[in-house]
């Protein structure tokens, strides 16, 4: 297909609602998965109101955004049926269970001790939640997702959180973990996506696979390198706009640029082989 | 596999790529809204001489561990004792999980109804004593079910993965003519893959 446009067209992707909602839920849960993690270390920290409300805006919209990827919406709550047992079904627990601790710390309190709880039990439905994204696309069967890419949202979920918990102003301890992530993220980016195709597998979106180098360039600039640079030039909050901005491009390369194992894509694998003597 | 019905044998050497089976899949079940359950896909159609020429007609291989049956989260799959793995439409949330963790591309997405559909087996046709519509229209008999068909068939054929993950019940008989050595290459070939 000849490229005539800029960006990739997105229009063919069913699972634009799925990057929508993994965009929003990523950050928040990262967020809050990192405060176990400074408390920890420990690094002083804090968790002002205005980013609490973000995260449980976040958190909200994402859930509402997954809705939008299902065929029968109305029968949403039938995917809890197997919780604990099909990580698709976990994951819908540990995302409602995270929306809900959320939005409690949201409500001014003045009972510390609740707070605290409340945070704790938040930085570990996110940190579950994360792992359990991975999870999901750890297919048994389907070996072209059996890759480091399914380490990428917790890494990348990790390092925007700490991110955007480094942007509140008396937060500024955070910022070589948030640093440090970051690394690692980008670390992880580029050995899930060096190899250019598994044998065997095909593009799922060959329109968007054109776009492939310029997508993980972009994905890397704002994911990693534009906030990094921001960060250590003091500018905070420009840093959380801008890995917010790579948290997208990430989600959508991550479902946009994936490969898929079918009889059709290992015939053709054949045929380049009959071809090739 | 002695109480098993559902899979399906592929004689190779008959099955001369009519798409037979296919138009009937579609007439039998109505299928205009998600397209066919049952492909058949051309291998080295352009006939070139340094690989064999087939075709594989494929549908849902009802696996002995289906991938589809662990992937959903609504139990919306269900593997019946002689081994035809039901989609129960009515759990369906339409998530596309399946979809995703299946790697025969069997589970297909209704757009219209906005559920997943697949290959049945023609379960009412065989509850009734007879055969899936695809093994009854094809005009070679190179399409049969593993109940109909002689043990000892090759599972594994260039084109074709078997990951032993979800152990499909398919089988495919190599098309005749085609030198053992040949055939063994291109076998070492496609093994290579991780």
């Amino acid at each position: 297909m000849a490229r005539d446009r800029w960006l990739p067209p997105i229009r063919c992707m069913h699972e634009w609602p799925l990057v929508l909602f993994t965009a929003l839920t990523v950050p928040a849960a990262g967020m809050y998965a990192v405060t176990l993690l400074a408390e920890a270390a420990p690094l002083p920290f804090g968790t002002p109101a205005y980013l609490r409300g973000l995260a449980a805006a976040l958190l909200v919209g994402g859930l509402a955004f997954s809705f939008l990827h299902l065929g029968r919406p109305r029968r949403a709550a039938l995917a809890l049926r197997r919780a604990g047992r099909n990580p698709l079904s976990t994951e819908v627990v540990f995302a409602a269970a995270l929306c809900v601790v959320a939005l409690a710390l949201v409500v001014p309190s003045d009972w510390q001790a609740a707070v605290i709880a409340l945070r704790r039990l938040a930085g570990a439905c996110g940190a579950a939640l994360l792992v359990t994204f991975g999870g999901v696309y750890f297919l048994r069967a389907h070996w072209p997702w059996r890759t480091t890419l399914v380490a990428g949202p917790l890494v990348s979920g990790l390092a925007a959180g700490s991110i955007l918990l480094a942007a509140a102003p008396a937060n500024g301890a955070l910022q070589p973990l948030a640093l440090g992530l970051l690394g690692l993220d980008a670390v992880v980016c580029l050995a899930s996506w060096r190899r250019r195709r598994p044998p065997g597998a095909l593009p799922a979106h060959p329109a968007i696979d054109e776009y492939r180098r310029r997508l993980l360039f972009l994905r890397l600039l704002f994911a990693n390198l534009l906030p990094a640079a921001l960060l250590l030039a003091g500018f905070r909050p420009s840093a959380a706009i801008a890995v917010g901005m790579g948290v997208l491009l990430d989600r959508f390369s991550f479902y946009g640029l994936a490969f898929v194992q079918t009889t059709e894509a290992n015939v053709a694998e054949v045929e380049r082989m009959i071809a090739g003597r | 596999m002695s109480d098993r019905i559902a899979g399906f044998v592929v004689d190779l050497h008959r099955c001369t790529g009519c798409n037979a089976c296919v138009l009937a899949c579609r007439l039998e079940h109505g299928l205009a809204s998600v397209g066919a359950w049952r492909r058949v896909i051309p291998l080295n159609d352009a006939r070139h001489p340094a690989g064999p020429t087939y075709f594989l007609s494929v549908a849902c291989h009802h696996c002995e561990r289906p991938a589809c049956e662990r992937s959903c989260p609504t139990r919306a799959y269900e593997q019946r004792p002689d081994g035809i793995v039901v989609h129960r439409e009515e759990r369906c949330i339409g998530c596309r999980y399946c979809e995703m963790a299946c790697p025969f591309g069997a589970p297909r997405f209704d757009d219209y109804r906005g559920v997943m559909t697949k290959c049945q087996f023609c379960v009412e046709r065989i509850d009734s004593g007879e055969a899936p519509a695809c093994v009854a229209a094809c005009p070679t008999s190179a399409l049969r079910t593993i109940g109909d068909a002689a043990a000892g068939d090759l599972a594994v054929i260039p084109g074709f993965a078997d990951p032993a993950a979800c152990k499909p019940a398919v089988r495919f008989k190599p098309p005749r003519g085609i030198r053992g050595a040949r055939l063994a290459e291109f076998l070492g070939s496609a093994a290579k893959r991780p």
